[in-house]
């Protein structure tokens, strides 16, 4: 199903597909790791505001902790939860940040906020909600994923999920860029046939889908066996559950030159409604075994990292759909709410502490949670900005034009590449987008010539053109797209002096 | 500066990259053809796997009395029994349901009763092989996913809860299943009390159990129902708790209203519900509370889209929204919330049999499991403890695969039955396609499931003698293909299975050693049986067997 009727527009055989092939990014060996704590971790109970003490203690007189019992952090008025000394001492190590605050505004249901955290788009009726937040950057870098991965120029996963399914967060808009795997030492081939089913049904879409599936699962599989043969751990600190195990599982597939570019650890039972604490202990209970054993991992993981010499190529994220609320309920637990913290680890970690304590009132208001001071999308676009060094303008994008706030994560280590094109200059946008009918491109182009290319999301080829441009400044062009099913797109533009893409969806 | 330089920049070819959808959206009896196709899309849509023979009398009864038999079922006859001499209240071969716990080691005997109940599932799935009882079963089980609770009796009677409303009213169900002791537990509702009010199964009852959560369109308004509901729904729950739990002297756990912890003042619904005020009412207010919500016009599209997602396609497109969901909605209100009334009509209906739906899901574990021992009548049937060991091992790969009948993976039950875009691709990771992978090697090609020495596996002698023409391998296949697959199989992957099925050896081979076997089964047998199993098992392997 390639384009067809071009050939009065023909010109050069030079742009051919691929048509991204020069990536602009991500072609460097960072690694981001995302723990994703499933089920609304209370932030209250994770990093303590010391100064609303009082107050939390009229607002969760049953579970909330002694303060003598807390994990101090100097020169904050803040503390721990008693299980992290792991983390205390990253923190004193000066590579573990905390933000506080932040939060999705996703509302209290743990699917809605899921999907929001994990795709990054707060608007349910936008076609790109279900699409992950690195999911569509990587759609950017790498079309015709997955059809055409892996290759002999990509031949690693782009991401991988120690879970049984792939990431969200790595959901693009034709496959997942996340490959699972529950243990790489342990991993098997795929044979299925090559019945391909009625063209164009459902059934043949599943089909093509799965001897897909099998072919790419035989092919990382391989690569990944290899790697984690390869690798090395060195830390001797990691405890024995999944979390360590996964954390250990990075270290060593990093070290043995496996070169995804995102880890996703699963952790759940953050759902604390009853049992939070323990009813004898209060620094016991179902809470505080999570937190141990995320910070058990998570200190061994950067120690193995120093010693592995990879500690500036790594950096880790906590993320949970949401908090929990102030007040306890009455079964030794807390109810669903709104904002908490975040961490980041590494070394290349800037400020210890982002954001301001929350205030906490002297009198419980029902059903409040913690009010939002950073959207979770500044952390996002600020990762992607400085730890993957993409542009301000494909950012945004990615956020569906969201006015970014960008944060100060990681001063000691931003990414410096290759000085990019400086597609800020260009100002190029599709409007309106999505378009029912007639859109238009809106650029800011210089004199001379320019080229345009169209494809669809597998990267497959729409159709190209040339034009002169006849003076420089700013251009608005009819984009003729009536007659494209509903879908997203990509345009670039370039010429020897710019290159820009800018993703554009249809919906009739 | 600023100009309008309108171009034609790009020649556009109009691609079409999208799945032909259904053509057929009509809710009126299907009149067309009826053949092995249609009646297998019907009972594998609605069985863990036909058999042969099932298949072949639905085509001679026809679709109407097809669906009618399917559409049956009946209250369970037996009980789950205990198999692990753990329990020192309940003895080995004996029921645990009316047990009381023992005063030690509560914890480890709820463990083993649990275990009995899952092993016990899994034996009821391959005893109830003719309606759509177990399906349905699975379908609540999803819609109202608790996951274990402490007392494994609350576990029985939910799922017996279930099953004695799983063609039944909803509202009733969604009514009993609210103050049903296991529910109280896993959402808190024991917890609910007018001091401190618990939110937990409030919000669920509204976003998952009954109307269903639509679309923000404002802070914390959902379309359907707000926050105000779910803070106010908290309080018209609150009084129920749970009697018995673990208890050393009542045998049946059950739940109580206490009016003291019932907040006696009236609650306010938003303007979802008119601003309805629910009046105190004590014991019965959580149900004047539910008529409310099932009273709301827009109700019952979201449970008609959940089973269209269970047991049609996972598109639910405009056009299927406007006609078929909305018949189906219909159908619900206009006959009480009687959930068989909808059954009939999609099952029967000109859609459900339009050809573009045929395998466009992909199996559930069960599916998986079953349409391999159903489709071939394997019972589990040495003793009971050994059957129950096979029968925990079968639910352990069920676990496996990510459908773990005790422990759905969230309250919104199995993402491949809600969770866009993927949905049943969920079932298949490259995770789970390599566990079930592993599955066939060790289960159909290897040793079966064992215990105690006895051998629970695949007698593909015996399904050869079943078909219709055994010596002719191309009429092997031809039947192993009716009674597997959902859509027909492709030239290459024909030949690659006549060649493991003839050995590789010229086709007349596999007649000459048909007729050898049935002469001399002892020293035939083995190479026969090895010759049909590891082409049962490379049908298993196909990745159209995935599709249902």
């Amino acid at each position: 199903m390639c384009a067809v009727g071009l050939s009065k527009f023909s010109f050069s055989r030079t742009f051919k597909a691929p048509v991204f092939q020069q990536a602009m990014s991500m072609d460097h060996d960072r690694a981001l790791v995302i723990i994703r704590l499933n089920g609304g971790n209370d932030g209250l109970n994770t990093v303590i505001p010391v100064d609303q003490y009082e107050n939390l203690l009229i607002q969760r007189p049953d579970i909330l902790i002694p303060q003598s019992d807390l994990l101090p952090l100097a020169g904050y008025n803040l503390a721990l939860h008693p299980k992290m000394t792991g983390m205390q001492q990253l923190f004193n190590n000066g590579e573990l940040s905390i933000i506080q605050n932040v939060g999705a505004e996703a509302g209290r249901s743990h699917f809605r906020a899921t999907e929001v955290w994990l795709s990054g788009i707060g608007d349910q009726t936008h076609p790109e909600s279900e699409t992950g937040w690195l999911g569509r950057v990587l759609d950017v870098e790498y079309p015709g994923f997955p059809m055409d991965y892996p290759n002999a120029n990509e031949t690693d996963p782009f991401a991988i999920t120690f879970s049984t399914t792939p990431s969200g967060t790595c959901e693009g808009h034709e496959g997942n860029f996340a490959h699972p795997v529950l243990n790489p030492y342990d991993t098997s081939n795929i044979s299925g046939g090559t019945t391909p089913g009625t063209p164009n049904s459902y059934a043949a879409d599943h089909l093509e889908y799965l001897q897909f599936l099998g072919e790419q699962t035989n092919e990382y599989n391989g690569r990944i066996s290899d790697a984690v043969n390869l690798g090395n751990s060195l830390s001797t600190n990691y405890g024995t559950d999944n979390v360590s195990l996964a954390m250990q599982n990075v270290a060593k597939l990093i070290s043995g030159g496996l070169q995804s570019k995102i880890y996703v650890v699963e952790v759940g039972g953050f759902d604390t409604h009853s049992n939070q604490v323990d009813a004898t202990d209060v620094i016991e209970g179902n809470h505080a075994n999570l937190w141990e054993k995320i910070s058990t991992a998570v200190s061994a993981f950067q120690e193995d990292l120093h010693l592995l010499n990879l500690n500036e190529r790594v950096m880790g994220m906590t993320f949970s759909e949401f908090g929990r609320q102030i007040a306890q309920n009455g079964s030794r637990g807390t109810d669903h709410g709104d904002a908490a913290c975040m961490f980041l680890f590494g070394s290349c970690v800037n400020e210890q502490v982002i954001g301001n304590n929350p205030i906490i009132d002297d009198f419980i208001t029902n059903a409040n949670g913690l009010d939002q001071e950073i959207d979770y999308r500044d952390v996002y676009s600020t990762l992607l900005k400085d730890w993957f060094g993409l542009s301000n303008p494909d950012i945004e994008q990615n956020f569906e034009d969201y006015g970014i706030n960008y944060l100060n994560l990681l001063d000691p280590c931003i990414y410096v590449g290759t000085p990019d094109i400086p597609k800020e200059q260009l100002n190029a946008k599709v409007y309106p987008n999505p378009s029912t009918g007639t859109s238009y491109l809106e650029i800011n182009l210089p004199e001379g010539p320019a080229d345009f290319i169209m494809v669809d999301l597998k990267g497959r080829l729409i159709g190209q053109f040339r034009r002169t441009i006849p003076y420089s400044g700013e251009h608005h062009l009819t984009l003729p797209v009536e007659q494209l099913d509903s879908g997203t797109y990509f345009l670039r533009i370039r010429s020897n002096d710019f290159d820009r893409k800018v993703r554009f969806s249809i919906r009739k | 500066m600023r100009s309008i330089l309108s171009v034609i920049l790009l020649a556009i070819a109009t691609l079409s990259y999208s799945q032909t959808p259904p053509s057929n959206y009509s809710m009126s009896p299907y009149s067309g053809p009826w053949t092995g196709e249609e009646a297998g899309h019907l009972l594998r849509r609605t069985l863990f796997g036909p058999t042969r023979p099932q298949i072949l009398n639905s085509i001679a009864i026809g679709m109407d009395s097809t669906v009618e038999q399917l559409l049956v079922a009946t209250p369970w006859t037996d009980f789950p029994l205990v198999y692990q001499d753990v329990d020192s209240n309940a003895a080995i071969g004996t029921s645990w349901v009316s047990a009381t716990y023992p005063p030690t080691n509560k914890g480890g005997v709820n463990n083993t009763r649990l275990r009995s109940l899952a092993a016990w599932k899994m034996k009821k799935m391959m005893e109830e092989t003719s309606t759509i009882a177990q399906k349905m079963d699975v379908f609540w089980h999803n819609h109202f996913a608790v996951s274990q609770p402490s007392d494994a009796r609350t576990f029985y009677d939910y799922f017996e809860l279930i099953r004695s409303h799983t063609l039944g009213n909803f509202k009733t169900l969604v009514k009993e299943m609210t103050i049903q002791p296991a529910m109280l537990q896993f959402l808190n509702g024991e917890d609910n009390v007018s001091n401190d009010p618990n939110e937990n199964y409030s919000r669920e009852l509204l976003e998952l159990y009954s109307i269903g959560k639509g679309i923000e369109i404002a802070t914390g308004d959902y379309s359907r129902y707000t926050e105000q509901d779910v803070t106010e729904g908290a309080r018209i729950l609150t009084g129920y708790s749970n009697v018995g739990i673990r208890s050393e002297t009542i045998a049946d756990p059950y739940s109580v209203f206490d009016p003291v912890k019932h907040d006696n003042t009236p609650k306010t619904l938003s303007y979802h519900f008119g601003g309805a005020t629910i009046m105190p009412n004590g014991i019965t207010e959580y149900e004047d509370y539910i008529d409310t919500i099932f009273a709301q016009p827009d109700f019952a599209s979201f449970i008609c889209e959940s089973i269209y997602h269970f047991f049609v396609s996972n598109d639910i497109t405009p056009t299927v929204q406007n006609q078929v969901i909305s018949e189906m909605a219909n159908t619900l209100v206009s006959n009480n919330f009687e959930i068989r009334p909808v059954m009939l009509q999609l099952l029967k209906s000109q859609h459900f049999y339009d050809v573009a739906l045929r395998g466009c899901l992909l199996k559930s574990p069960m599916d998986f499991l079953f349409s391999i021992y159903n489709s071939i009548e394997a019972q589990v049937n040495f003793n009971q403890v050994s059957d129950y060991k096979i029968l925990y091992k079968i639910h352990y790969d069920a676990r496996q695969f990510g459908m773990n009948i005790l422990e759905p993976p969230s309250v919104a039950g199995w993402p491949a039955y809600y969770q866009a875009p993927a949905f049943s691709r969920y079932w298949l990771s490259a995770v789970y396609l390599q566990k079930r992978y592993a599955m066939i090697d060790a289960k159909i090609l290897g040793n079966g499931y064992n215990a105690d020495g006895n051998v629970f596996e695949i007698d593909g002698v015996s399904l050869l003698n079943t078909l219709t023409n055994p010596y002719d391998a191309n009429a092997v296949l031809d039947d192993l293909f009716e009674i597997f697959l959902s859509i027909d199989v492709s030239q290459s992957d024909r030949t690659m299975l006549l060649d493991i099925l003839t050995d590789g050896l010229p086709i007349f081979e596999w007649t000459v050693l048909y007729n050898d076997y049935l002469l001399d089964p002892v020293t035939y047998g083995v190479d026969i049986n090895n010759q049909i199993t590891n082409t049962i098992a490379a049908i298993f392997k196909l990745y159209i067997f995935q599709t249902l």
